[in-house]
């Protein structure tokens, strides 16, 4: 095997290296089936949060695992699966979100409405009326920081949503970002202080009003 | 009094609360917020502003996105199949235990409808190597249901009839997805068999099987999905046809002459499954009591089919993680919403209404229908939110009578 010790260590550390290797090596359709199943999760939500659509982030997703699949022959375990996998994702999304600058016809929705429009307590919400629940006071929070996020400009969205919802550190996000560990880190510094800022308002809501395990899904 | 915070001292901060600073500069700056209240305040609000972050909801994939995801890189592989030496992920027909015996059957029984090619049958097809899995992949896994069905136009008058729709039982709606060859021991032995009744077929028909594939693989997923269910349902209920009735079926012209001989075994072996009470009472009924009394048993059978479609429905959506509490919250709040809001301002016939749809319980879809359909018309919105409403939304369908 072309790769030698590193593709070995790599594999013996991470079982979904080991898998795209038997994606590589042997087009293994059961191998690639399972690492569309792992990540796929994991993929639409990193993507929702970018595009702040869940259509789009589901499209391009899709997209993500063709492109996986695509350039498979020329797949060289360096790092962890995943860290592979969130860097095609952050070119894809990038290239996305610089589309759609290009094109500025789609707007960036700052709520959560699925396809039926806006939902009735985001109606409320708009009318300014008092919440009359905790879900609505909820739903208000979470619009509110969803404008926060989408706010941030494309690269420092990236490196909050890969440090917040997936957990990687900065020399991580630095590789899958492309940048040096001191350039995540000041990214960093700066998104956090911005979506500070915007929330400043909210940093005083009292968490026991506002139930967190309601909402587990989105609109997708 | 602390000089004021530089952005370098705000990167040094959040790096703190990341847990990316080395031991000494971690040492530095809990030094600093032990004397710094203006440090302390601001690791506070950056703390607190990061973790409303987790009041964001979580996205959820669509069910279908491996199949779909999996689909396109096989349609992939079909176009560049002519150019490409790489071996296709093939999207194979999902394993079932019974299916390889009613395949057979069924292969051997719709080939009366085919012109079979005298051709002596392969003595040994290996699918690993035959270049027919390379270039018609999905022709050969899906040959029972292609076979059966003979064209895209009668599958579209299958559909239209609602005769082999998804009746909530999972017939037909499990299998597509695509099969792990490890755990798959009869995929090969199907593959060969599939293999060896194509070649058997002349040009003709394996040109039709062909067509039918690439129509299908024009349409959009969600539709294809839902073809692909209404042809396995109609395959397997075909393939479980006494021999005679088989051959009534797949001798008649595809179209509405077999969807006419379709529906008139559908209606014998629903006269024939009625229970012995039933069957004496149809006996002694005129012919007009018949016609009235199978359509109410229609429409009787056609609710329950819809209570069972709602119930598993209810139970996926119950699978996933919050959303028991999600449901029983909306519950509580229509409950409350119809006893404050919409009963003050419903007529005496209107509450009656209601009251009959409350049945068995306030989660049940005729009572959240009935609720939705009384907001709508004294133009109040309910609480909820569309996700749950989507379901409770459209009446039960009409039954369509026997022709």
């Amino acid at each position: 095997m072309p790769d030698g010790t590193t593709s070995a260590q790599m594999a013996l550390r991470d079982p979904d290296v080991r898998l795209m290797l038997r994606v590589r090596d042997s087009d293994d359709a059961s191998a690639f089936e399972e690492l569309v199943d792992h990540y796929q999760h994991r993929l639409v939500g990193i993507l929702h949060h970018i595009l702040g659509q869940a259509d789009e982030a589901e499209d391009l997703a899709q997209e993500v695992f063709l492109r996986v699949y695509r350039t498979r022959k020329r797949y060289h375990p360096a790092a962890k699966f995943s860290t592979w996998l969130f860097t095609i994702a952050n070119n894809l999304a990038l290239n996305a979100l610089r589309s759609r600058q290009r094109k500025p016809t789609v707007p960036l929705p700052a709520q959560d409405s699925g396809p039926l429009g806006a939902r009735p307590a985001e109606n409320l919400v708009a009318d300014g009326s008092p919440p009359p629940s905790h879900r609505l006071a909820q739903q208000e929070l979470a619009a509110v920081i969803r404008r926060a996020l989408t706010g941030l400009n494309e690269r420092q969205r990236m490196a909050v949503v890969l440090n917040k919802f997936e957990d990687l550190n900065y020399a991580e996000i630095a590789e899958v970002m492309g940048l040096s560990t001191k350039a995540v880190k000041s990214l960093l510094s700066r998104a956090r202080c911005r979506l500070r800022d915007e929330l400043t308002a909210y940093l005083s809501v009292d968490s026991a009003f506002i139930p967190r395990i309601v909402p587990p899904t989105d609109d997708a | 009094m602390a000089a004021p915070l530089t952005d370098d001292d705000r990167a040094e901060l959040v790096a703190y609360l990341d847990g990316e600073l080395p031991a000494a500069a971690q040492r530095r700056v809990e030094a600093r917020l032990n004397s710094d209240p203006a440090a302390r305040t601001e690791v506070d609000t950056l703390k607190r502003a990061w973790e409303l972050l987790d009041y964001l909801p979580r996205t959820q994939p669509s069910t279908d996105f491996t199949d779909r995801t999996i689909d396109r890189i096989s349609a992939m592989n079909v176009a560049s199949a002519t150019v490409s030496t790489a071996s296709p992920i093939v999207v194979p027909w999902y394993r079932r235990t019974e299916l390889l015996a009613w395949a057979a059957a069924l292969i051997g029984a719709v080939a009366v409808g085919y012109a079979v090619a005298p051709k002596p049958r392969p003595a040994d097809v290996n699918p690993e190597t035959d270049p027919l899995m390379a270039e018609k992949p999905r022709v050969i896994e899906y040959l029972p249901l292609y076979l059966a069905a003979e064209n895209l136009d009668y599958v579209l008058t299958l559909d239209q009839s609602d005769l082999f729709a998804d009746d909530g039982t999972g017939r037909g709606s499990e299998d597509r997805r695509p099969a792990r060859r490890a755990t798959d021991p009869d995929h090969r032995d199907r593959q060969k068999a599939y293999l060896t009744a194509y070649r058997r077929l002349a040009p003709e028909p394996q040109e039709q099987l062909r067509q039918i594939d690439q129509e299908l693989h024009e349409e959009d997923a969600v539709t294809r999905g839902r073809l692909f269910g209404v042809m396995d349902r109609y395959a397997l209920w075909l393939s479980r046809l006494p021999e005679g009735d088989r051959q009534r079926v797949q001798t008649a012209t595809a179209g509405t002459e077999r969807l006419r001989v379709v529906r008139e075994l559908l209606d014998k072996q629903w006269l024939d499954g009625l229970p012995p009470a039933r069957k004496e009472k149809l006996a002694k009924a005129t012919a007009e009591e018949q016609a009235k009394l199978i359509e109410k048993w229609h429409r009787e059978e056609r609710d329950r089919q819809q209570d069972r479609m709602f119930a598993l429905r209810a139970v996926e959506e119950m699978m996933i993680p919050g959303q028991p509490e999600r449901f029983k919250q909306f519950r509580d709040d229509v409950q409350r919403f119809v006893r404050t809001e919409l009963e003050p301002k419903l007529t005496a016939r209107e509450k009656t209404r209601l009251q009959a749809a409350t049945g068995k319980g306030p989660g049940t879809f005729n009572y959240l229908h009935q609720v939705w359909v009384l907001s709508e018309a004294k133009k109040l919105k309910p609480p909820g939110t569309p996700d749950l409403w989507a379901p409770f939304l459209e009446p039960r369908k009409p039954i369509k009578p026997p022709e």
